[in-house]
């Protein structure tokens, strides 16, 4: 397939790079647009990981374009990204690998590239296995999006939607954070969710309703149809949907947002430390499709 | 049959209950019901927000013993709202700019809540029709719009407030942002002329307007540094402000760089002065609690009936007594004064839990007074795990009715959370915010070395207060109080320590006094009664025991100590 520009983050794990091997493979490739947390760049492989991919690329005549940004500092990220998408163009056909993006990186470059083109196609590998021991520590409070903070009605209350993932250990934290009214979990099918709500219904002694949703966060259109479903039936809350769940979940959530005018606010948990064993391996048989906004 | 030890936010209770559950504190009344700006400081869970929400209007209006209903008028103002959360203020490069935007979203929710604070009670306000439509007459000319007409007045205000606050939320979220600031509201050109004109309610030709920010701490610095210019305007005639914050040190700071002053701009009230006093204050005041919500439940029984100590737990208690005694009419064959007493009560249950065998269970921790000890005087840990020992004994029995919690349902319930704590040690760093990997490897390290030294304490024979809990740091140089600032910090937002100010008796300096959350306790097998007392921990030992994981040092196993070892002596 031709595609003019490929978006990716700069990562550590075995599946960034194999990803993108058999992301050169498969097609043709004007632009590599490779964003890198400069914050970052001392975890162990990530150096090596980053002249791998320019090699490739090299040999393969795609122009790389660095855009450096640094993971602690979200206002200039988002100045970063602002300057560089009114400064250059990229083509119609544009390609996310999303495997390695932080969430909020996902949704504040969706905001940009937006503006310039209807659909892009996204790629996620999920990897063999996550470490078993822990995924991400040291979490900063939930934030809002900029520009993606919803539009709060002040005769509502609120409901939390969250997309559980494999770090369910945060759930409380965002409850207390943001005291709902009602909590939606919409929570990964299969053997993956490992629940600490003792009691449906209650959480650490206090009257909040809960409600569980299996979905596939996987199947895109499948889950954003879901919760755009809850969406509906929460109409009469204000809305903001934490998503924690795989880097799928993001697009599902993204969909949503758009879909309700914009009334509903992605939060996202930022954390500071990640696991240098976060996965292993690369499943060859990536999550791929279209999405239009 | 509903849990009545819920501990729900207190705004989600309905005022009839509310009211019946409330235990007045008399000593906040005069401040509360005064015109001047006061800043409440208490740990989570230590009933801020019941406090306000028993002075806000809507419960004086129900509540019987208040006599003059419209003289102070108490607004509740939560914080937890998500236009709070909103960031997109921080991407203007002005900062005057991000001021505006703050006020405006502060101006909202003010207005807002002035708004639900009488809408519902809007009858017994007496509002005729002429007033009604001056004020809506007056603020479509000072707001420079219109007012949709309705019934009630405080509905068409905040249709009104709804419009612009959707309004204004959509300009911040689009690419024209830039149009939002000549569009904001201000403190001053919108506030302030709206309470100025529900003065002219008839009602409120006398009131104070009394504005009650909760839970402040969970604003940002600059919503803070606003509010706090507005508390420094001082002229207290038509309104005032009472606010509540958990932060450890909450900021004086306003937005043109000054510092508003205790005393001159507020006055403050401390409520981690329950956290370890002397007399048995919170002891009664938990009683009080208790006693209500079984009242309530309709459950007619003693508190220390309904949560009663165990037998051997009591005979332990009493058989290390009886020991101690023996000890003392050895030690003081003369009995001076009250020399025997003293030493049974220091000694007797650092007998029991001394004298117990390492392969023994836990003691079977019951009763109320031990529910009490292990809250460590904060209402919400007091009432949390009584909540989930009710949840149990009803799975457990089948009349449908629970009038005791057995003692060995306390003690499952107790231990049980004592782990829980302990692992929410262990995972510190994805619990609290801003908690680096290595800072949570030191947290770690030094509550575990402080337990050994607490055992330690515990089992000596010679020291004069054994079962002392709390302490203060010693010695602390430049290098090592940034790190010790850091590993305390971490400690007290995640509430696995408390803090309260006390005096150094000679010196007559206030030092912070560390009392350990004592649910940590019971998971070892210590005694969470503790003791009127403190110890003294030298900064270069806290250190090595948060980096190196090295044994606080017990000044009764070295050979040479210093006098700082021993105690300060400070008053409470």
């Amino acid at each position: 397939m031709k595609i003019d520009s490929v978006i990716c983050v700069l990562g550590w794990e075995d599946r960034f790079i194999d990803g993108m091997e058999i992301i050169f493979q498969k097609n043709e490739i004007k632009n590599l647009i490779l964003i890198s947390f400069e914050d970052y760049v001392s975890m162990e492989g990530m150096e090596q990981k980053r002249e791998l991919l320019k090699k490739s690329a090299e040999k393969l005549n795609i122009r790389v374009i660095p855009i450096k940004l640094d993971y602690s500092n979200s206002i200039e990220n988002w100045k970063t990204l602002d300057n560089f998408f009114n400064e250059n163009s990229f083509g119609s056909e544009v390609l996310v690998n999303i495997t390695t993006f932080p969430r909020e990186t996902i949704w504040t470059l969706l905001f940009f590239l937006k503006k310039v083109v209807n659909h892009f196609m996204y790629i996620y590998f999920k990897p063999n296995e996550y470490d078993k021991t822990w995924l991400t520590k040291n979490h900063k409070h939930p934030r809002l999006l900029f520009k993606h903070s919803g539009v709060f009605d002040l005769n509502k209350k609120l409901v939390l939607f969250i997309i559980t993932g494999f770090d369910n250990n945060r759930l409380e934290t965002i409850v207390e954070f943001y005291e709902p009214e009602e909590v939606v979990i919409f929570y990964q099918e299969g053997d993956q969710f490992d629940n600490q709500l003792r009691n449906i219904g209650i959480i650490n002694g206090k009257n909040i309703t809960v409600e569980k949703i299996p979905l596939d966060n996987y199947d895109i259109a499948g889950s954003t149809e879901i919760i755009q479903k809850y969406v509906k039936k929460y109409a009469s809350f204000n809305i903001v949907v934490s998503s924690q769940g795989p880097k799928t979940s993001a697009l599902s959530t993204y969909k949503n947002y758009l879909l309700s005018d914009q009334n509903i606010g992605l939060a996202y948990v930022p954390a500071k430390d990640f696991n240098i064993s976060y996965s292993k391996g690369t499943d060859p048989i990536a999550v791929e499709g279209v999405l239009y906004f | 049959m509903e849990n009545p030890f819920v501990f729900d936010r207190p705004n989600n209770i309905s005022i009839e209950d509310f009211i019946q559950f409330y235990i007045k504190d008399n000593m906040y009344t005069r401040f509360l019901e005064s015109t001047r700006n006061i800043v409440l400081i208490g740990v989570r869970g230590s009933g801020k927000t019941s406090t306000l929400r028993y002075y806000s209007f809507p419960v004086r209006l129900m509540n019987d013993e208040v006599k003059d209903k419209f003289e102070i008028v108490g607004i509740h103002i939560p914080s937890k709202t998500p236009l709070f959360s909103k960031r997109e203020y921080l991407l203007y490069e002005n900062l005057n700019k991000q001021s505006v935007v703050v006020e405006h979203f502060l101006c909202i929710n003010i207005i807002s809540s002035i708004c639900d604070t009488f809408i519902d009670n809007e009858e017994c306000l007496s509002i005729d029709d002429k007033s009604k439509n001056t004020i809506l007459q007056n603020l479509s000319f000072i707001l420079d719009a219109n007012f949709p007409y309705m019934d009630s007045l405080f509905r068409s205000i905040k249709l009104f407030l709804n419009r612009e606050a959707n309004t204004s939320q959509r300009k911040l979220n689009n690419d024209d942002f830039e149009s939002f600031i000549d569009f904001a509201f201000s403190f001053n050109n919108t506030v302030i002329p709206f309470l100025e004109q529900i003065k002219l309610i008839p009602k409120f030709e006398k009131s104070h307007f009394s504005l009650f920010f909760d839970d402040v701490q969970d604003l940002g610095e600059i919503h803070k540094k606003i509010i706090n210019s507005w508390i420094s305007y001082r002229d207290n005639k038509l309104f005032s402000f009472k606010i509540a914050t958990a932060d450890i040190r909450p900021s004086y700071v306003t937005i043109s760089g000054g510092v508003i002053l205790e005393g001159h701009d507020f006055v403050k009230i401390d409520l981690t002065r329950r956290l370890f006093n002397k007399d048995s204050e919170f002891s009664l005041f938990a009683k009080d609690v208790i006693k209500q919500r079984l009242k309530l439940a309709e459950i007619e029984v003693e508190v220390d009936g309904f949560l009663p100590v165990s037998e051997s737990f009591e005979r332990g208690l009493e058989d290390g007594r009886n020991k101690a005694r023996k000890q003392a009419e050895k030690k003081y064959p003369e009995n001076i004064g009250t020399q025997r007493s003293d030493f049974v009560s220091k000694y007797g249950r650092a007998i029991y839990f001394r004298e117990r065998s390492g392969k023994a269970n836990v003691p079977i921790y019951s009763g109320f007074e031990t529910i009490v000890d292990i809250s460590t005087g904060v209402i919400r840990n007091l009432l949390t795990p009584i909540y989930f020992m009710y949840e149990k004994e009803y799975s457990n029995q089948k009349e449908g009715k629970v009038i005791q919690i057995p003692p060995l349902v306390q003690k499952e319930i107790i231990i049980r959370r004592s782990e829980d704590f302990w692992e929410k040690i262990n995972n510190i760093d994805s619990e609290i915010d801003n908690c680096t990997v290595e800072l949570a490897n030191y947290i770690n390290n030094f509550f575990n070395q402080l337990i050994i030294y607490l055992k330690k304490r515990l089992k000596n024979h010679e020291i004069s207060e054994p079962r002392a809990l709390n302490f203060i740091v010693s010695q602390v140089n430049d290098e090592q109080k940034l790190i010790i600032d850091e590993i305390i910090e971490a400690s007290l937002r995640s509430t696995l320590l408390y803090k309260r100010m006390v005096n150094h008796k000679s010196s007559g300096q206030k030092i912070p006094l560390y009392v350990p959350n004592r649910l940590m306790l019971p998971a070892h097998g210590l005694d969470p009664h503790g003791q009127y007392s403190h110890f003294a921990i030298k900064g270069k030992d806290l250190i090595a025991a948060a980096i190196e994981n090295k044994e606080l040092p017990f000044f009764a196993e070295q050979k040479n100590y210093e006098d700082d070892d021993i105690q300060l002596e400070i008053i409470f």
